[in-house]
C-alpha cells in the first residue's frame, strides 16, 4: 500500500498503518466476490465465507502454536477478548493478580469485578526499566487465586514482561495465566505451549497487519463461560446457547471481512519471516534512540539500551507539554505520534509520567531508515527551541 | 447417498479439510429439512465411501453423524 509520502506514521501501537498491500486485496476480493455470512445459509457464497473463517483460525492456531483451531474465537478487538476471559472464568471474592504495566481494558473489567463480585487485585512492581518483580509476583499467590493476567510488551515503554517464566511459575500453582499479546503478536515469536500462556489475547490491527475491528482469543486447555448469547448458524432448534466451541464464545455476525483481512495478514508475516521483522525493528529503534539520546533536553523512559524492547519509545522534552510536542510533530513536520497516557495510567504512575503522560513514538517494520532520520531531526529541532 | 452432519460450521470446514486431501466426491449441502440438523449445512458423499469417510474423519478428529438417504 502506498501512503503518502510526506506522512511519517509513528503510532503503529495503536494501530499499525499503512499495511500490505496483500491484506487490502483479500478484503476486496471479500467485499466483492464474497460477501455472505458464515456459517448461516447453505448456498456456495455462505460456504465460501465459512472457508475464509475456517482458514483464518488455521492461520491464527499455527502462528501461535495451538493446537486445535477449535479453540481460536474471534472479537472485535483485544479489549473484547479480554472481557470475554476476565469475567469467563467464575468468581466470587476471589483473588487475581496483574503487573503493575497493564492496560485500561485490564483494569477496568477487574474494577468492574471488584465492586460487584468484591475481586481482590494483587499488583505486582514492574520498574520504570520495566523489570518485573518475580519475587513479589510469587509471594502474590493465595489459595483463592483464581488467575494471572499480564501485558506482554508495554504500549507505553516498550519493556517486554518474561511471559515464560511468569508461565513457569503459574503452572506451578496450577492458576490459569492470560496474557495480553495486543503489542507483541507479530512482533516477537509467541508460542502457548512454550510459554505456558493458558488464554492468549491479541488484537489483529496491530503487528498481525490486519484491520480494525479484529481480535480473539486462544485458548489453551481451558474453557470459559459466556456471557454473550445469540445466534451461531447452529443448534437454532435449541433456546440455549451451544456450548461448544468456538459457538459457545462467538454469537453474532463476525467482522468476517476484517478476519479475511487479518488471515491474510498472519500469511504475510509469515512469509517475510518473524525474525525479519524483529531485526527490522531492533534496527530502526536503536537508530532512534541514539539519535535522541545525547540531547540532555529529551527524557526517554522505559528499558536501558542493554535490554529487549519494541519498537515503542516514549519521550519528554524538558518544560515542554506533551500535548505540545506532539502537536509541534504532526503540524510542522507530519510525525504522527500519540501523547498522553496511552489507557494505561498504572504504566505512567510506574515510571512517573502520570498525569501529565509522554509523547510515544511506536515504529512497525514498515518504517524506514528515512523516516527515522526525519524523526530524529524534528524531535532535536523542538527539545532546542528556547 | 449418505449425508454427515455436523454440530457446526467449525467441523463442517474441518472435514472439508480431511476431505479434500483425499479422492472422495463430496458435495456441500444445505441440510435435508427432514434430517434433525444442528448446523446449517451437511456434506453428501456416495453410500459405498462411508467407511473410508469414517476413517478420514476419524483421523482429523471431526465429530459427526451419518444419515443414510
Amino acid at each position: 500500500m502506498k501512503k503518502n509520502s510526506d506522512t511519517i506514521y509513528a503510532d503503529n501501537a495503536a494501530t499499525t498503518w499503512p499495511k500490505p498491500q496483500c491484506v487490502i486485496e483479500s478484503m476486496r476480493n471479500f467485499f466483492f466476490n464474497v460477501g455472505a455470512n458464515p456459517g448461516r445459509s447453505g448456498h456456495r457464497m455462505s460456504v465460501n465465507s465459512a472457508r475464509i473463517l475456517f482458514d483464518a483460525r488455521e492461520e491464527t492456531a499455527a502462528f501461535f502454536g495451538l493446537d486445535n483451531s477449535q479453540n481460536v474465537v474471534f472479537t472485535l478487538n483485544a479489549t473484547h477478548a479480554l472481557n470475554i476471559a476476565i469475567r469467563g472464568i467464575p468468581k466470587k471474592e476471589g483473588h487475581v493478580i496483574i503487573s503493575s504495566f497493564e492496560h485500561n481494558s485490564v483494569i477496568r473489567p477487574l474494577t468492574y469485578l471488584k465492586e460487584k463480585e468484591k475481586t481482590t487485585i494483587s499488583v505486582v512492581p514492574v520498574d520504570c526499566k520495566g523489570n518485573f518483580d518475580m519475587t513479589e509476583f510469587k509471594k502474590s499467590f493465595r489459595d483463592n487465586t483464581q488467575f494471572v493476567v499480564i501485558n506482554h510488551g508495554s504500549n507505553v515503554t516498550g519493556a517486554i514482561a518474561p511471559i515464560r517464566q511468569i508461565g513457569h511459575v503459574c503452572k506451578e500453582k496450577k492458576v490459569p495465566l492470560i496474557v495480553d499479546v495486543a503489542q507483541t503478536a507479530g512482533t516477537i515469536p509467541i508460542n502457548v505451549k512454550k510459554d505456558n500462556i493458558d488464554i492468549l489475547i491479541f488484537t489483529g490491527h496491530k503487528g498481525l497487519m490486519g484491520p480494525q475491528g479484529t481480535g480473539g482469543l486462544c485458548l489453551n486447555n481451558e474453557s470459559l463461560q459466556s456471557f454473550f448469547h445469540g445466534g451461531t448458524g447452529s443448534s437454532s432448534q435449541e433456546e440455549r446457547h451451544p456450548d461448544f466451541m468456538p459457538d459457545k464464545l462467538e454469537a453474532g455476525t463476525p467482522n468476517i471481512i476484517g478476519i479475511a483481512g487479518l488471515a491474510t495478514g498472519i500469511k504475510y508475516l509469515r512469509s517475510i519471516g518473524l525474525n525479519t521483522i524483529v531485526e527490522k525493528e531492533k534496527f530502526l529503534i536503536k537508530k532512534l534512540i541514539n539519535g535522541l539520546r545525547d540531547n540532555d533536553k529529551i527524557i526517554i523512559y522505559g528499558p536501558d539500551s542493554r535490554q529487549e524492547r519494541l519498537g515503542i519509545l516514549s519521550f519528554n522534552i524538558k518544560n515542554k507539554a506533551a500535548d505540545i510536542v506532539g502537536d509541534l510533530l504532526d503540524k510542522e513536520f507530519s510525525i504522527m505520534t500519540r501523547v498522553g497516557l496511552h489507557c494505561a495510567p498504572y504504566a505512567h504512575k510506574s515510571i512517573g509520567t502520570f498525569p501529565a503522560g509522554t509523547v510515544r513514538l511506536s515504529l512497525s517494520f514498515m518504517n524506514t531508515e528515512n523516516d527515522i532520520a526525519k524523526i530524529v531531526s524534528a524531535v532535536n529541532n523542538i527539545a532546542d527551541r528556547s | 447417498m449418505i449425508i454427515l452432519v455436523f454440530e457446526s460450521t467449525y467441523f463442517i470446514m474441518k472435514a472439508e479439510k480431511g476431505l479434500k486431501q483425499t479422492r472422495i466426491i463430496y458435495n456441500i449441502i444445505p441440510t435435508p429439512r427432514d434430517i434433525s440438523s444442528d448446523c446449517g449445512v451437511a456434506i453428501k458423499v456416495a453410500a459405498g465411501l462411508e467407511e473410508r469417510v469414517i476413517e478420514v474423519l476419524g483421523k482429523a478428529n471431526v465429530e459427526f453423524t451419518i444419515r443414510r438417504v
